[in-house]
């Protein structure tokens, strides 16, 4: 299974009424070009291990809304401590997606812990969260997240990828940048919420 | 979150008097300080006299288990014990993974798992919840891992630990109290620092290996 088609089938399941807290580089650029109806739901911490605490505290503050964690073995693996966190949380509309390439791509492919034994959903599922899953191809992948993201309980589902990816052509790559992003993606919660997060008259 | 309610029978000091004569003056030991405090009284007899030079306490929490892998990788001839904690694994549990890659056949970790942060008021910690630390370093690729409840349980685990030839990794539920901290405890002729205390460790590994780790010579 490559990453392209997680992304994509997490395109068509996802609405833009739902946040997803995504990786930034090349998977950002496959967000941007499958998000649903090009809304700026989605934020991306540039900070390796802070995707799904970003996700757990937007799932614990907004709990009526469901929240997606796009994540990856090695930023699990700098933060496993999470994952006792969520097992304590068990947010019902949180989903936590690992794309599971075994390697530290874009610093020369050295192997991460789970090209030998390590195993995350196990590690999850030990840490105490719920619906631990992995699964290695794009009919499971399916299957799994439509499960669980209508289940209305935490999911955690580790996706074994190819590792490498195919760059998208220039015109089709974010055109944002983070701090861009930032702003966006909070005027996006508060249009979704019908609240203000980030006044600056109250400065 | 729930209150912690430890079901566990054994205290700490329990594991202590287990593991002290499993032990002997070939081995390593990497543990709290308090543990190495109380591990003091245990192999001297008495308070005061000198503290062992063969177990070291880093100060840091998350450090014990990181350090005794680096021990046992460094000196794969000796046999390594971690004596680590539950707020000190949680505070680095990607050791788990880097230990169920690497499990070094000499190095066992027992946990001391108390379910709180008892030195600063007894907050409790995730295992007082949901998470299962023998199974979280399972799914990280350790073998050999197993939760004990009862000093007869941990006294067979540990034994066979130690004999194995293999990683392992004990969890023992402990219920909170029976050690006072160690910054409690009235200073006592022959007290040393952490400073000293790293030398002493150092040097009794030199003298253990028959190596030189620390010439002061080569500055």
């Amino acid at each position: 299974m490559r990453r392209i088609d997680g992304v994509r089938i997490l395109g068509e399941l996802l609405n833009p009424e739902d946040l997803v807290i995504n990786r930034v580089g090349p998977l950002s650029d496959d967000w941007w070009n499958h998000r649903p109806d090009g809304a700026d739901m989605a934020f991306a911490p540039v900070i390796l291990g802070s995707i799904t605490p970003t996700a757990l505290g937007l799932a614990l503050a907004l709990p009526h809304r469901r929240v997606a964690a796009f994540d990856t073995d090695g930023s699990i693996l700098m933060n496993t401590g999470i994952l006792a966190t969520l097992g304590n949380e068990r947010p019902a509309n949180l989903t936590v997606f690992v794309f599971d390439n075994e390697v530290y791509e874009s610093i020369g492919s050295p192997p991460t812990h789970t090209a030998g034994n390590t195993d995350l959903a196990a590690m999850a599922a030990g840490a105490g969260c719920l619906n631990c899953v992995t699964v290695s191809d794009e009919a499971d992948f399916a299957d799994h997240a439509a499960a669980m993201l209508e289940d209305d309980e935490m999911g955690f589902l580790v996706a074994k990828i190819d590792p490498g990816h195919d760059p998208w052509p220039w015109a089709q790559r974010k055109e944002t940048d983070g701090v861009e992003d930032k702003y966006r993606f909070m005027r996006h919660v508060e249009r979704l919420e019908g609240t203000t997060v980030h006044d600056v008259r109250f400065w | 979150m729930t209150a912690a309610v430890s079901s566990a029978s054994m205290t700490r000091m329990d594991v202590l008097n287990v593991l002290s004569p499993l032990l002997d003056g070939n081995d390593l030991l990497v543990t709290i300080p308090s543990a190495r405090r109380h591990f003091r009284e245990i192999t001297r007899g008495i308070i005061g006299a000198e503290p062992p030079h063969n177990t070291f306490a880093p100060v840091i929490l998350g450090s014990i288990s990181s350090t005794a892998l680096g021990l046992a990788l460094a000196l794969p001839g000796r046999r390594i014990v971690a004596l680590d904690t539950d707020g000190s694994l949680l505070m680095n549990t990607g050791i788990l993974a880097t230990l169920g890659n690497e499990r070094p056949a000499n190095l066992t970790v027992v946990v001391l798992d108390n379910e709180v942060y008892e030195s600063i008021g007894m907050h409790p910690t995730h295992t007082a919840g949901n998470t299962d630390l023998a199974a979280m370093a399972a799914g990280a690729g350790c073998i050999n891992c197993s939760t004990v409840t009862d000093v007869a349980s941990l006294e067979d685990r540990v034994a066979g630990a130690l004999e194995d030839g293999a990683f392992g990794l004990v969890v023992a539920k402990i219920r909170p109290g029976g050690m006072p901290a160690e910054w409690s405890l009235p200073r006592l002729a022959g007290d040393t620092d952490g400073v000293e205390d790293k030398y002493r460790f150092l040097r009794h590994i030199e003298a253990l290996e028959g190596i030189i780790t620390h010439d002061v010579r080569f500055w």
